[in-house]
């Protein structure tokens, strides 16, 4: 059982309130990096010394929340939704608030489309909410050959990070940066920031792609040639296939159509460097049921680390 | 009246000069010192102690309005809004063009390409004497009361947020704070980017004139805020997530001190917010806001008691700073 990804998905984790995530994090990445700081936006920003070229490896906290705009007294929360969220095969999920109390997400109407004002959260018996209180779907997490959870696209690039964090040979060349960003849901606000300072020569984003008819987990970590916000420079594109045939590890090209990475956050400080953006292909993306393989996700540990020597 | 004239000054999207000169003579005797950036936001510096949070307060000076785009042979006026300005809300309206303010009304088709603007001219060499491609337009709405201690007026997004900024900037504390006021928001918070950049806040407070529509054909889960509520504090909105504890000492101080408050409760909008919060390694940030109806609109309306309650409040969060019971 992956304890640390099951931790990160069950937390509770909305923008500009991640610190139950970095929490977790925190006290797994303390052994193994030079010093660690929470910035200004509720980034958990980490460094390992050294020399060479300086990388930043980002990956992101936060997950789509339901932001309560309305609360009367029947207890039919009416919410605005903040991020990307299908809200269609969420009907009947489970949403849980910072303090615990718990709802279900509910229709309007049976004809109810995508929009959050189709929908309502009943808050069970003694739970409590009001306006500007933020709910999260409740998270879950399991395994049964494949990792099955609420919370994979949000939480695995986590996962990853803290392992190639915890696996960096003291050895690799470079001086590097580990930013677990907030403010990530709508934009890439928090790697921005997270990214400023540190000034890389190279940024990569670890993340999670949805599984179509072209990106299949069990197949492999997945290279993203470009997205609608970033384009992976060339010779990133080379490194991480030399790793990945070095390691004898599968890699899936991607051109993704939708979406966005942590690299369209850092592009926007302007800075002259090579991005690249990789994740982990996830089945039944932004449902109850996202369910990933892991052995890909070990590999896209393997292949970032084996990367990086090539940088 | 400060707000009266702020409102009814000329400061069309990138032409925020006369709403500058007035805010720059009413806040000069009270800042140490006044400056203009590259895109002509205008900074006022009140310098204070290094060891406290270096504040940015925020309003933006212009107001949503158009641009003559092209000049039939007719001598009637192509033109597009310049902020998002619903087709709806222009049917029949009169506005004032270009330096010289001349006279016109708007015709509405079903899209602005399908639109134009009359000013009695009967042919383009006609027109051509009195505007040019490129004017700046807007409505010709009159600063009134209007009902028991509310006015409407053209502008109140965000003439009434520089008010605001104004009133503060003419009291003291003690830590470092930078007044902006910013141009461009209409068009994409272009001002504060490059005052945050130069700025760089510890802390961003953002001043707005923002949406609020608690009449009776709306429902009321979707009342943005409420007119005669007193301030709203955003939660989040289209470029921003608020900080959480700024957003909530700010209610619990509304509270404490007796300051009617709301949350603005809804996430749609954006404003200079999603600027500052991101410039450099990052601000805190929060939104306060008068509550307007009709923004982005020929006639807004808004409580002169939620502008002066809002002035208290931001006026009791800066003392918070300033107690370090707010930090960075």
């Amino acid at each position: 059982m992956n304890e640390v990804l099951k931790r990160l998905c069950k937390s509770y984790g909305p923008p500009a309130n991640t610190k139950a995530v970095a929490a977790i994090i925190e006290k797994e990445i303390s052994p193994f990096v030079d010093e660690i700081c929470i910035d200004k936006l509720g980034n958990l920003i980490a460094h390992k010394k050294g020399l060479g070229k300086k990388v930043w490896i980002g990956a992101a906290m936060d997950q789509p929340c339901m932001i309560v705009t309305y609360a009367p007294d029947n207890g039919r929360l009416k919410f605005s939704v903040e991020g990307i969220l299908d809200l269609r095969p969420l009907s009947e999920s489970e949403v849980v608030f910072e303090d615990g109390s718990v709802g279900t997400l509910l229709p309007e109407h049976e004809s109810a489309g995508g929009e959050s004002r189709d929908y309502y959260i009943r808050l069970s018996d003694g739970g409590r909410a009001g306006i500007g209180d933020v709910a999260v779907l409740k998270g879950s997490y399991s395994e049964n050959g494949a990792l099955l959870s609420s919370a994979l696209h949000q939480r695995a690039g986590c996962s990853c990070l803290i392992d190639v964090i915890k696996s960096i040979p003291a050895e690799a060349p470079g001086n590097f940066c580990f930013a677990f960003t907030s403010h990530s849901v709508a934009e890439a606000r928090g790697a921005k920031t997270a990214s400023f300072d540190f000034r890389p020569d190279i940024a990569v984003s670890i993340g999670t792609s949805p599984a179509d008819h072209r990106i299949h987990p069990g197949f492999g970590p997945v290279l993203h040639m470009r997205d609608p916000a970033s384009v992976t420079h060339p010779d990133l594109v080379a490194a991480f296939e030399n790793a990945a045939s070095r390691i004898h590890i599968q890699l899936q090209r991607e051109v993704a159509s939708h979406g966005f990475s942590l690299i369209s956050g850092v592009v926007k400080n302007g800075f002259n460097l090579k991005t690249a953006s990789v994740c982990l292909p996830v089945a039944g993306y932004q449902t109850p049921d996202e369910a990933a393989d892991s052995g890909d996700l070990k590999d896209l540990s393997a292949l970032i680390i084996g990367a990086i020597s090539l940088f | 009246m400060l707000l009266k004239d702020l409102a009814s000054a000329w400061g069309v999207t990138g032409q925020e000069g006369e709403v500058r000169a007035i805010l720059k003579k009413e806040i000069g005797p009270y800042v140490d010192e006044i400056r203009r950036d590259g895109l002509n936001s205008m900074i006022a510096v009140k310098n204070g102690r290094a060891d406290l949070p270096k504040v940015m307060i925020c309003a933006h000076m212009d107001e949503v309005g158009f641009l003559i785009t092209e000049i039939h042979r007719d001598g009637t006026l192509g033109f597009e809004s310049l902020g998002r300005i619903d087709l709806k809300v222009d049917a029949s309206k009169t506005i004032y063009i270009g330096k010289n303010r001349i006279h016109g009304v708007i015709r509405t088709g079903r899209s602005y390409r399908e639109s134009y603007i009359d000013i009695g001219a009967r042919s383009s060499e006609e027109a051509g004497k009195h505007v040019r491609v490129g004017d700046g337009a807007i409505f010709t709405t009159r600063f009134e009361d209007f009902g028991d201690g509310r006015i409407k007026s053209k502008a109140l997004d965000d003439r009434t947020g520089c008010g605001v900024l104004a009133e503060t900037l003419k009291n003291h504390y003690e830590m470092p704070v930078y007044g902006v006021f910013s141009v461009q928001e209409e068009i994409g918070e272009r001002g504060a980017f490059a005052a945050a950049g130069l700025v760089r806040p510890d802390i961003g407070i953002v001043l707005e004139g923002t949406v609020c529509s608690n009449v009776s054909v709306v429902e009321p889960y979707r009342h943005s805020t409420s007119l005669g509520e007193g301030p709203a504090i955003s939660i989040a909105d289209r470029t921003s997530h608020f900080d959480l504890e700024l957003s909530r000492a700010a209610c619990k101080l509304a509270e404490k001190n007796g300051v009617p408050f709301q949350r603005r409760r809804i996430t749609g909008g954006g404003n200079d917010g999603g600027a500052i919060h991101t410039a450099g390694s990052g601000a805190r940030c929060i939104t306060i806001s008068v509550p307007c109806r009709y923004i982005h609109s020929p006639i807004c309306e808004t409580s002169m008691e939620d502008f002066r309650n809002t002035i208290r409040l931001v006026d009791l969060f800066l003392k918070e700073i300033e107690s370090g019971r707010i930090g960075a």
